[in-house]
């Protein structure tokens, strides 16, 4: 056994004050604020990350700063400083920019273009436009003094979101405004501030460089205007303003057609005055007055359902009967958008709260409910749920909770109105309509079946339409539905995380704490698991993603690539620097390693596993096991330092090589894992090729007892020894108990244990056998528990009802039962496993399956997604697809590639599909398009090919995480490549 | 008349020629214009005999490179793609599935095989020339072959490194051609068959102008048109590179023309083009049914109506014109081309797109010089009652695309009536 050593390094960019941006090397110091990033939605070839300084420095043109990513093939990245000292102010050139040196506090986006609020000032920026030529000056458009509810201007600005319209001038920001006396949020006079973008028109004088004289000149400006949008204020009205001209005669007739015309839509008058927001209003209040407590305030607009969520920290009334809410949702009127008017309404009624576990309220009195952030998900199966950090408790003690709830989208019902042809039905629209606009977006009765809607019979969308209208009806904070991650974050509960955001099926967190405790810094994730009906009906543990652990203020995806975006913080320095993990080779020093090691002439890293800390044989304790021909490579991945459990950095002392004779009968190796005996506290490091299997142990047929905690306590002299008879083996896996190896031909189950492997004698069990039966073929296989799916050329097949794997003596007590595939393909070749703990013998207690049925002959590939949820027996509705439709009342595959693929990865945000080099594809990883939805076909979805910076690629291994860094790994000819 | 026409027949029983447009490949193409000898006074009709043999037969890709010539087409034999395409419930599917041969991807590597034969060729041919009135001709040509694929042999180029290398060894490639027999009935062994070509007739207008210039002294037209009859055998599907010894069952049309120009008494120099068009014919015939297939071995047959390329020579010579005694020395190039050729399949069992993305229907080329070396006798025998005629030639094709070109050598000898 020899064992090599390298560093892990992880490519990084940082970039500051500077005007080039370096790939890999740190440049200047910054201390960032605030962020956002930006990708384009029509194409996402760009991707921008927009920062705000956190402090104030004199001159600094960084203090508002993008970076951007300009190809997606072969990245270069370009800093942009975007607060030069001069700019074109509200139409005025050359004018001082407020924004240089400033301290930016709140930083969002419309489209590209940012609006942001200054430390210190109660007023909003927005830049209108970017010149990336010096020659010429950016917009910057900026608001008045932004008032609070009692027409004084604010102290300070707390939250910002934006409503984006297509047109510039439907756009709409809402602010989270203190009072006038800087008193907490939740006061008299603090509220939401509305701020609508107007054309306006700009007198310029200009000197004439040739004649001397003055000129007069009229540009159109945007006008940023705060507007009083206060619902249960009487109207203040104003005439709709025309639109600007400088022809005086025009003006004129206009006038005079307004005058015989009747009177346009109105606009409130532009009085400034924030939505006063407090414990007292009938959104947040439930039966007595409420006390809002913190200055925590979070807003999120959400497009989809055209309604504003806003998070506070909320305290019951004492008094019985009490309850609070700490969402709130807010809507403008989608009638008359003039009308500028913001509706608050309560995120549900207030008779479904009862207790105090309903996560956004309580029924008690004298409880605190903290929400922390606020945001929303809109499922791959077409279905909306709220996101939120928090819950019921104090602030202190829930900033590791993440849940989400269903939300109610009406918004098909609403148009479904305007097809009533009945007469009497008509003259009830109006009333229909505003109880379908009321419960819009208001949390749903968590365990409805959604409703599916049609156009001539092909599915269109789907959405839960009944509001929870009693306490039954919403979901507690103990469902694991709605417990984000299951767990806690690894956060301590009086500490709060720095960013949340959310791709697709995917909740991902990040944390700037340093390691403390349970603290552990970096990004993680957990992804949504969905039911037969397409409702969330689990979420998998929070898992670590990016390859690193460093504290991170934010974070964003590059869909397109794969890659991560993070500002990691040095709690040191207090400095930032940006970084994007990329698919590396030499940079990498575990990549470069197995590629010198496993060599390209000889298959490559023909097989990567990771075997987590959870495994049984392990104590905090993880590797990863790359196979090649005649050879294996165990990494050390995590081990404790310092009583945490931490992610290897120098892995080059880390690494144990076993390439001797003893590995010779098995040839190529394309299996390994660590099994375990539960019971005899025995594990085994075992691989399968094509020569069959072998097992690493001593002449007693011992591996190790008990837990390793390093690779060094694996014991000298141990040597592989081939079992059993064996050709062409597939995969193993290890229950606790029992050794699964499948073959194309059959599959067996060995029991585990050291008199068997020192004897070669084998308690075989014969599970399957395909040879009897021509074209059957064995393609993949998982046991979970007594459960079991076992994926063959002609469909798939689970463990039958009321029979148990792990007691079955042999096949006929397995009783293998097909299970339909909704228009599969016959040949399952891979399935992908989603489980609720990460591990994937769990995958039956409430897990997905994938299932990727392809058949290169014909160049099909299908994806199917199922449910599991084994609760005693196995019955008829263990395994359930997920209820994606294409045609109405046809159950439908998830997806369609448009060519053959190998393999499947997804974390629930990305999608990518493997395919080894073939003359058909060199389509070998590619990342599907963003958004893939049940009713999605191939042709109306993006395939991003992943640049592996490799010429030719041979063989494809599978997409695994590293699940100690997080980082993702990919294996074949090529060797090694890491996201990180 | 009648006479005349009973002279024609009995020269088309027994008189030989040949054409050979289907395959791409130089050989026996005796009614070749070079061939063509004048016609003395009061000359009847001619019988002409040829024979030609292959030096070397050598192949030409689509770059034009040298190489076997089992690999015009392709630089190897994909085994792997050769089954895919196929449905999952057929004898080939079921095999492609049960082998585990799809999930194994192809490399370019994996599943390869280079294809290496000889080939060998001998040809005999008679034709005959019946002159009639108003300068016009009638030629008849009909062709006897013999040919051989021989030291067939196939080279895996296989590694052996990856589990998918070893599965497609043990399950492929370690008895291809027992497997090819197996599941497509197709032979990939050494092979050898003699037989008739197809039968090429044509009326040719020609004459001489004689001129009085200082330098030209005469100019020769010919105007031919005339047809090709499917008598010569066909290409067997079942047997691998089966070559045919015609059109491959197809009539045609046969039309052409050229000029020589001679300047003074012993420089000679002319052009001639000439074109056939084939019908299409419907049989069975191999055909890809996936697009990275390679055309030598390919396991589907199903009845497919073949529309067949348009076929173009262009000659072009100098001759040093009876240097002695009725020697002359002649160096020919001529071009040889196929246009495009299309398949459509009847019923919809498979694909047309990818059954045309067949490599030999594409067009081929080939460019050869012919060196003859002729001997005209008439002077010896002007009083005899048969004059006969030698030339001796040697082809050097030097490029081509697609094609096997023959390099040979031969003998014509024919006699004037």
């Amino acid at each position: 056994m020899s064992k090599r050593i390298f560093l892990n390094i992880f490519i990084f960019i940082s970039f500051l004050f500077c005007k080039s941006f370096v790939f890999g090397q740190k440049i200047a110091d910054f201390n960032l604020g605030s962020h956002r990033f930006y990708t384009e939605s029509e194409n996402y070839t760009n991707f921008f990350c927009y920062m705000g300084s956190a402090e104030a420095v004199d001159k600094n043109a960084y203090s508002l700063a993008r970076i951007k990513r300009l190809k997606k093939k072969g990245e270069s990245y370009k800093l942009e400083a975007l607060a030069p000292e001069k700019i074109k102010l509200n139409g005025h050139p050359g004018q001082v920019n407020p924004l240089n040196g400033a301290k930016i506090s709140l930083l969002n986006l419309i489209t590209l273009y940012p609006v942001v609020v200054k430390e210190g000032d109660n007023k909003i920026y927005f830049m209108a436009s970017i010149s990336e030529d010096p020659k010429m000056e950016s917009t910057l458009y900026s608001s008045k003094e932004v008032n609070d509810a009692n027409r004084k201007p604010c102290s300070k600005i707390l939250s910002m979101a934006i409503m984006q319209n297509p047109s510039l001038l439907g756009n709409c920001i809402f602010l989270a405004v203190k009072n006038n006396k800087g008193e907490v949020f939740g006061s008299e006079g603090s509220g939401i501030a509305v701020a609508f973008f107007n054309d306006d028109k700009l007198d310029l004088e200009e000197k004439n460089v040739k004649t001397g004289k003055i000129d007069k000149k009229s540009t159109k400006i945007i006008d940023l205007r705060l507007y009083n949008a206060e619902l249960k204020d009487k109207p203040e009205l104003e005439e709709k303003v025309a639109d600007a001209s400088d022809d005086k005669k025009k003006q004129k007739e206009d006038k005079k057609l307004d005058e015989k015309k009747p009177k346009g839509p109105m606009i409130p008058k532009a009085d400034n005055k924030a939505v006063s927001i407090n414990g007292s209003i009938d959104a947040v209040k439930i039966n007595n007055d409420a006390v809002i407590m913190s200055d925590i305030v979070d807003m999120h607009w959400d497009k989809e359902l055209n309604t504003l969520y806003v998070a506070v920290t909320v305290k019951s009334g004492n008094v019985e009967n009490s309850g609070a809410r700490a969402v709130f949702r807010g809507q403008i009127s989608q009638d008359n958008i003039q009308a500028k008017k913001l509706k608050l309404l309560p995120i549900a009624l207030d008779h479904v709260f009862k207790g105090n576990n309903n996560i956004v309220g309580t029924g008690e009195p004298n409880q605190e409910v903290s929400i922390q952030k606020v945001r929303t998900l809109h499922t791959s199966t077409l279905l909306d749920y709220l996101i939120v950090v928090g819950g019921n408790g104090s602030e202190s003690a829930v900033g590791n909770k993440v849940y989400a709830l269903p939300l109610v989208n009406n918004q098909k019902e609403i148009n479904l109105l305007h097809e009533i042809k009945d007469v009497k039905e008509k003259r009830n629209i109006d009333v229909l309509r505003k109880a379908l606009v009321a419960k819009h977006g208001s949390l749903a009765k968590y365990n409805q079946a959604p409703k599916d809607y049609y156009n001539n019979e092909f599915f269109l969308t789907r959405s839960f339409v009944q509001e929870a209208n009693s306490s039954n009806d919403l979901v507690t904070n103990n469902e694991s539905s709605a417990r984000v991650g299951l767990e806690d974050l690894p956060l301590q509960s009086n500490e709060k995380i720095s960013d949340i955001f959310i791709v697709n099926d995917s909740v991902f967190v990040t944390i700037a704490n340093d390691y403390n405790g349970i603290t552990t810094p970096g990004i993680f994730h957990s992804q949504a698991i969905f039911d037969d009906k397409g409702r969330i009906a689990s979420w998998t543990k929070w898992l670590r993603v990016a390859g690193m652990d460093t504290p991170v203020l934010g974070a964003g995806l590059d869909v397109s690539i794969g890659a991560f975006w993070y500002i990691a913080k040095d709690s040191s320095t207090n400095k930032s620097t940006v970084n994007v993990t990329k698919w590396s080779k030499d940079e990498d020093q575990l990549a470069s390693f197995l590629n010198n090691q496993f060599l390209t002439k000889q298959g490559g890293v023909q097989g990567f596993f990771d075997i987590s800390k959870n495994n049984p044989g392990f104590n905090n304790f993880s590797i990863m096991i790359a196979t090649g021909f005649k050879k294996i490579g165990l990494i050390e991945t995590g081990s404790v330092k310092n009583g945490v459990y931490r992610a290897t950095k120098d892995i080059s002392k880390k690494v144990a090589l076993f390439d001797d004779k003893s590995l010779e009968p098995v040839g190529p190796i394309v299996t390994a894992d660590v099994s375990n005996n539960v019971i005899t506290r025995d594990s085994w490091i075992i691989v399968g090729g094509v020569g069959g299997i072998a097992v690493l142990c001593d002449k007693n047929g011992i591996c190790w007892k008990n837990k390793i905690s390093s690779l060094s306590d694996i014991p000298n002299g141990l040597t592989f020894k081939k079992i059993g008879d064996y050709a062409f083996v597939k995969k193993i896996q290890s229950d606790g108990k029992f050794l699964y190896v499948m073959t194309g031909k059959k599959l067996d189950k060995i029991e585990l244990s050291a008199e068997s492997f020192k004897s070669g004698k084998l308690n075989v069990v014969k599970l399957a056998d395909s040879l009897a039966q021509p074209g059957l073929v064995f393609n993949d296989f998982a046991v979970s528990d007594k459960f079991g799916l076992l994926a063959t050329s002609k469909g798939l097949f689970r463990v039958g009802n009321g029979k148990n794997i792990i007691t079955a003596k042999n096949s006929e007590q397995v009783s293998w039962t097909f299970v339909k595939v909704p228009e599969a393909v016959d040949v399952i070749a891979k399935l992908f496993l989603i489980s609720p703990t990460g591990n994937d013998l769990d995958y039956a207690k409430k897990g997905q399956v994938y299932v990727l049925s392809a058949y290169r002959g014909t160049n099909q590939t299908k994806l199917n997604r199922l449910f599991v949820n084994l609760e005693n027996e196995i019955n008829d509705s263990t395994i359930t697809p997920v209820n994606d439709l294409f045609i109405k009342n046809q159950l439908s595959s998830f997806f369609e590639f448009n060519s053959f693929r190998e393999k499947f990865w997804t974390n629930g945000s990305l999608l990518m599909s493997i395919c080894s080099t073939d003359l058909n594809s060199d389509l070998s990883l590619n990342i599907l398009s963003p958004r893939v939805v049940c009713s999605a076909k191939s042709v109306m979805i993006r395939n991003y090919l992943v640049d592996l910076e490799i010429e030719k690629i041979y063989q494809m291994g599978n997409v695994v995480r590293n699940s100690a860094s997080g980082a993702l790994m990919i294996n074949g000819s090529f060797g090694l490549r890491v996201n990180a | 008349m009648f006479k005349q026409f009973l002279k024609l027949t009995l020269f088309n029983l027994i008189l030989v020629g040949s054409v050979q447009a289907y395959f791409p490949i130089n050989f026996f193409r005796t009614y070749d214009i070079n061939f063509r000898t004048e016609r003395w006074e009061n000359e009847k009709f001619k019988l002409s005999t040829l024979i030609e043999g292959g030096l070397t037969l050598q192949g030409r890709n689509f770059d034009g490179d040298k190489v076997n010539v089992l690999q015009i087409w392709d630089k190897d034999i994909d085994a792997l793609t050769m089954l895919r395409g196929f449905p999952r419930d057929s004898a080939i599917g079921e095999f492609f599935i049960d082998s585990e041969l799809s999930a194994v991807n192809d490399d370019g590597k994996r599943g390869h095989l280079l294809p290496l034969g000889t080939l060998d060729a001998v040809g005999y041919s008679l034709y005959g020339q019946f002159y009639l009135p108003q300068n016009f001709s009638f030629i008849s040509f009909l062709p006897l072959y013999s040919m051989k694929l021989k030291n067939v042999e196939f080279k895996d180029l296989t590694e052996g490194f990856t589990d998918d290398d070893i599965r497609v060894k043990s399950q492929l490639t370690d008895n291809f051609a027992k497997l090819v027999k197996d599941l497509g009935g197709l032979s990939v062994g050494p092979w050898q068959q003699t037989g008739l070509g197809d039968l090429v007739s044509f009326f040719e207008w020609s004459r001489n102008y004689p001129q009085m210039k200082r330098r030209l002294k005469n100019v020769h037209i010919d105007v031919r048109a005339g047809f090709t009859a499917p008598t010569g055998v066909q290409k067997d599907e079942d047997v691998m590179f089966s070559i045919p010894f015609g059109n491959d069952g197809s009539w045609g049309l046969l039309f052409g023309g050229g000029l020589d120009l001679r300047w003074g008494s012993h420089v000679q120099a002319g052009v001639d083009v000439e074109f056939l068009q084939l019908f299409g014919t419907e049989k069975c015939r191999r055909i890809k049914t996936d697009k990275d297939q390679t055309d030598l071995v390919l396991l589907a047959k199903t009845k497919v109506f073949k529309e067949m390329g348009f076929n173009q020579r262009y000659n072009i010579y100098f001759e040093g014109h009876n240097l002695y005694k009725g020697l002359s020395a002649r160096l020919a190039y001529q071009y040889l081309k196929r246009t495009d050729e299309r398949l459509f399949i009847n019923g919809n069992d498979f694909s047309s797109e990818i059954a045309n993305s067949a490599v030999s229907l594409e067009d081929w080329t080939i460019h050869e010089f012919i060196f003859l070396l002729k001997f005209d006798f008439y002077d010896i025998c002007k009083q005899s009652k048969m004059v006969p005629y030698l030339t001796l030639f040697y082809k050097l094709p030097f490029n081509g695309t697609r094609s096997v070109a023959a390099q040979t050598l031969g003998l014509d000898i024919s006699f004037s009536f």
